[in-house]
Parts: C-alpha cells; structure tokens; sequence
C-alpha cells in the first residue's frame, strides 16, 4: 500500500485544484463556446426567449461535466493503485496526452452539438411563433413581431423549409379557427412572400402550396370578392414571377393550374385571375421562359373564349398577345396562329383599342404603347 | 402540347388536385398517370399511408380512376358532379407496361388504345399521341352510338 507522505498530499490536493479549474473553464467555456457556433441570428432571435438558450447552455455544461467526468474516473482506473493516485502518475506525460485526447473529442463532439443546438432552438422558436400568433390572431391583435423573428431565420438559407413549415401550421390553424378574413391573413401572406425570397424550388412549392390552400378555402367559402383574395392573388402572382426570374418554371406552371380552378369562380374573381395570368405571361415573355409563356397564353385563350367571355380577360389576353408580336419573327407567328383560332366582336382592332385602354389605366404603359403600335400596323396591313 | 396551340393543358400534380379539376369542369381527355402522390385530401392520403406511402406501391392513379370512373371496387367515394366522365374520355400514360395494369383497365373499360407507356426512346409528342388517340376513340363510340340509335328506330 502506498503511504502519503506531507509532499504526496499537497502534490495530490494541486492536482485536485488543477481538475477542479479544468472543470470550471470546461462548465463556463463550454457554454460559450457552443452558443459561438450557434449562427448570430438564431443567437439573437433566442436571446428573446432566454429560456431556451439557458436550457440549451445547462444541457451544454452538463455533458461537458460528463466528459470531464468520465476522464477523471479514466485517470483513476489507469492508475496502477486504483483508488489513490501516484504524484508521478499526475505530474507525467501521460497526464497530459490524455487531457489533449479528451480535449479534442470533446470539441468535435461539441460542434456537432452546436450544429443540433441550432436546430433545436428554430425549432423551439417556431413551436413558440405558432402559439403566440395564434393567440393574439384570435384576440384580433394587428401586430405579430414574432413574424419578424422568423423572417430572420429564413434570411439563412438551411431555416427556410421550417420557416415556410411554420407558417403553413400558422395558415392551417387559423384558416380552420378563424378563416381567411382578418390582420393575421395579410400578415401571415407578406410573411409567406418575403420567406421564400432567394429560396429553392422546394421553398416555392411549399409557399405556393400554402396560398393555393388559402384562395381555395376563400373560394369555398364564397369569399373571392373580400379584399383578401386580392392579396392571395397578388401574393401568388409576386412569387411566381420571382420563381420564373429563377428558372423554376414547374413551380410557375403550378400557379397556372391554381388559375384554372379559380377562374371558374363568380364576384368578379375571372378578371383578378386573368390579370394574374397576365402577369406572369408577360415575365416570362421578358425572361425568355417561352414555354411558359405560352401556356400562359393558351390559358388565356380559354378563358376569354366561349361561354366564360369576359372583356377584362379578352384586354389581359391581347396585352399577352403584344407582348409575343414584338418578341421576335417565332413569337410573332405564335401570336398570329393564335389570333386567328380567336373570334372578336365587333372587330381585332375594337378589341385592341379597348384593351390599350384597358392596360393604360392600370398603369401598364408598355402593354399599351405596344398594343398602340399594332393597331397602326394592323391597320396599315 | 403548349406549342401545337389546339388544346388547353390544365396538370394536376396530385390526385386530390385532380378530383378537384375534375369536380369543376369537363374535359374533353383526362390523361392519368398510375404513380401520383396523394395531395392534401385526407382520404387519399389515408389510402396512400395504408400501401406503404409509396408512389409505385399505392398506385393511386388506378384507384383514383376506381372513384372517377364509379367502380365497385373505388376505396374513395365519388363526389360532386362526375357523370360526365366515362371510359372513353381517359387515357393512360405511365411507366408501367400494359400487362401490370391490363386487368384493371379492362374492368374500368379502358382499351389498350388509349394506353401508352413512358420510355426513355419516347417521342416528345407522346403526351398529343395519346390525347388524339382518346378523341378517336370518343368519336368511334359516339359513331357506334348514331348507328345503334338509328337501327332501333
């Protein structure tokens, strides 16, 4: 049995010190260390919620103690003794390779605990956005800063599918408890528009898949003539010229077929519709997404022709139609087949004039000045 | 499709999208696909999970022409207003041969006309192939049908 001599005490009690200061760097360091590798912007937004970082930082210190602890007892059995240590054992070499090695395991297991930490606080954070919008949607509150948080999270391109995920939960509830009408719709739609902005084509669905949702329960619920279907509708139109100016043309097409279901609807909704339509027709005209602008076009065929004529839909058809003229010799035959499958009553050139009329007042000054220059060379032909 | 000019394409991704074109409009062919995703209309989704939340598996795209077409055998019930559709409007274009899906089709009394497969080899009008063979085969079964009513009377 080893004796304890003054000296082999008093090197032990250091060596004790030493852990115990090993300790306090790794529980206070630890912590710190892990919130540096947490994105600054998930930092911020958490700091708001100081629950949920200081259970992430305790559950941090925790497992650092636990590595700590797990070398100490590693010490402990490698010691040729068992249950005292030998001065030598602690101040060798040994001693200190072992530290490094723990030293290093545990920073790799640390960033990816940083990794995950992050993830669980967007998702502590949209749990907690949900709750806290919906309260306040149902009590008729205007302002919801927790939208904000959230904005800033999808600013950082790997939050956006949860992001757009919470906001689908926001949309779903509150469709289902209070319906389209209300702050929290045109809040939760501008939300929905800036969170998928420079996002993928996985975010595009998600947030077309969301307004789908909410144009159709308005549909439903015979509600198309509410100012809100105009936001939905504008909001669809706004993402989907972004995801054509991305060259995610699938995406696009899906807002075409969302324009079929709605554009048998009443109160108004076909010339909302055929605008929307429009819209994109007209970038993709300029994006030279051709496909997809003549599919924009044939839509537009349908909808102003036969029994579902209207005068809006025939202006937002010829707008589209000027557009393809004046995009080269291809477009132009493209337009022309397309004129002639068309009838026009009283006349093209009527039609024409109505719809340059139509385009100006709607500020749409190229539209027009283009169908301007056609009429004169129709009538010059 | 879009570049022949002659007809207006209305894609639905999923069936539930699907039934819903369908519940608002007539169409003059409905192409179907057999590996469609459900979408958001729970009862799909129900089947869909029950074979396994596989596309090729669940083969919802012959179920969800069961419900169209008013089968015995549809795991969906109909709703809204699907009269209008009948064998001879659908036509399939899917990955699957003939032979994996001929019995059901020739239950629902689709005819091998109006089937045609996806291949790598495909010609790029395959889509306006089958669609014209869909409206030829309308046309003979309205022809058949002049003919009959005239022998009865």
């Amino acid at each position: 049995m080893l004796a304890l001599t003054p000296s082999s005490i008093e090197t032990l009690a250091g060596a004790y010190i030493e852990a115990a200061i090993t300790l306090l760097v790794f529980g206070l360091g630890v912590p710190a260390l892990v919130s540096q590798l947490v994105p600054e912007r998930v930092r911020s937004i958490a700091r708001k919620t100081s629950a949920m970082i200081y259970s992430s930082m305790i559950m941090t210190g925790l497992s650092a103690l636990g590595v700590v602890g797990l070398s100490v007892l590693l010490l402990l059995r490698s010691s040729d003794h068992g249950s005292v240590l030998s001065t030598e054992f602690l101040l060798g070499a040994d001693h200190a390779a072992i530290l490094l090695l723990i030293l290093s395991v545990g920073t790799a297991g640390f960033n990816s605990w940083g990794l995950y930490a992050g993830e669980e606080l967007t998702e502590l954070l949209s749990e907690r956005v949900v709750g806290r919008f919906i309260q306040k949607a149902i009590r008729g509150v205007e302002e919801f800063p927790e939208l904000e948080d959230l904005l800033q999270l999808a600013e950082l391109g790997r939050y956006k599918v949860r992001v757009l995920d919470t906001l689908g939960t926001i949309f779903d509830e509150m469709l289902e408890r209070k319906g389209p009408g209300g702050h929290w719709f045109e809040k939760a739609l501008r939300a929905v528009e800036l969170a998928v902005w420079d996002g993928d084509s996985r975010n595009f669905e998600q947030a077309i898949r969301m307004i789908e949702k909410a144009v159709m329960t308005l549909q439903q619920r015979k509600l198309e003539a509410i100012p809100e279907m105009a936001m939905a509708l504008g909001t669809l139109q706004r993402v989907g010229v972004q995801a054509l100016a991305k060259d995610y043309d699938p995406v696009a097409h899906s807002i075409l077929g969302i324009a079929d279901l709605l554009a048998e609807g009443q109160n108004g909704l076909s010339s909302r519709v055929t605008g929307m339509v429009f819209e994109l027709g007209v970038e993709a005209v300029n994006t030279r997404s051709h496909l997809f602008a003549i599919a924009a076009l044939s839509k537009l065929e349908t909808m102003c022709s036969g029994e579902r004529r209207v005068n809006p839909a025939t202006s937002d058809y010829l707008g589209l139609i000027v557009h393809f003229w004046y995009s080269g010799p291809t477009a132009r035959q493209r337009a022309e087949d397309s004129l002639r499958q068309m009838s026009f009553n009283p006349s093209l050139a009527e039609c024409l004039r109505t719809a340059r009329q139509y385009h100006a007042s709607r500020a749409r000054f190229d539209t027009a000045d283009n169908l301007e220059a056609m009429i004169a060379e129709i009538e010059t032909a | 499709m879009y570049l022949d000019g002659r007809y207006d394409l209305v894609v639905a991704e999923d069936v539930s999208r699907a039934i819903r074109h369908l519940q608002r409009r007539e169409f003059d062919a409905i192409i179907v696909d057999i590996r469609l995703p459900p979408g958001d209309d729970s009862a799909w989704i129900q089947l869909y999970r029950k074979s396994g939340a596989d596309k090729v598996a669940a083969r919802l795209g012959l179920r969800m022409l069961a419900t169209i077409l008013n089968s015995p055998d549809a795991e969906v019930t109909r709703d809204g207003n699907l009269s209008w559709i009948t064998p001879e409007r659908i036509g399939v274009l899917t990955v699957e041969s003939y032979n994996e899906v001929k019995e059901k089709l020739e239950a629902y009394g689709i005819q091998q006309s109006q089937f045609r497969q996806k291949r790598a080899d495909a010609p790029e009008t395959l889509l306006l192939d089958i669609i014209e063979s869909v409206l030829e085969k309308q046309e003979m079964v309205a022809n058949e049908e002049q003919e009959n009513d005239g022998c009865s009377r």
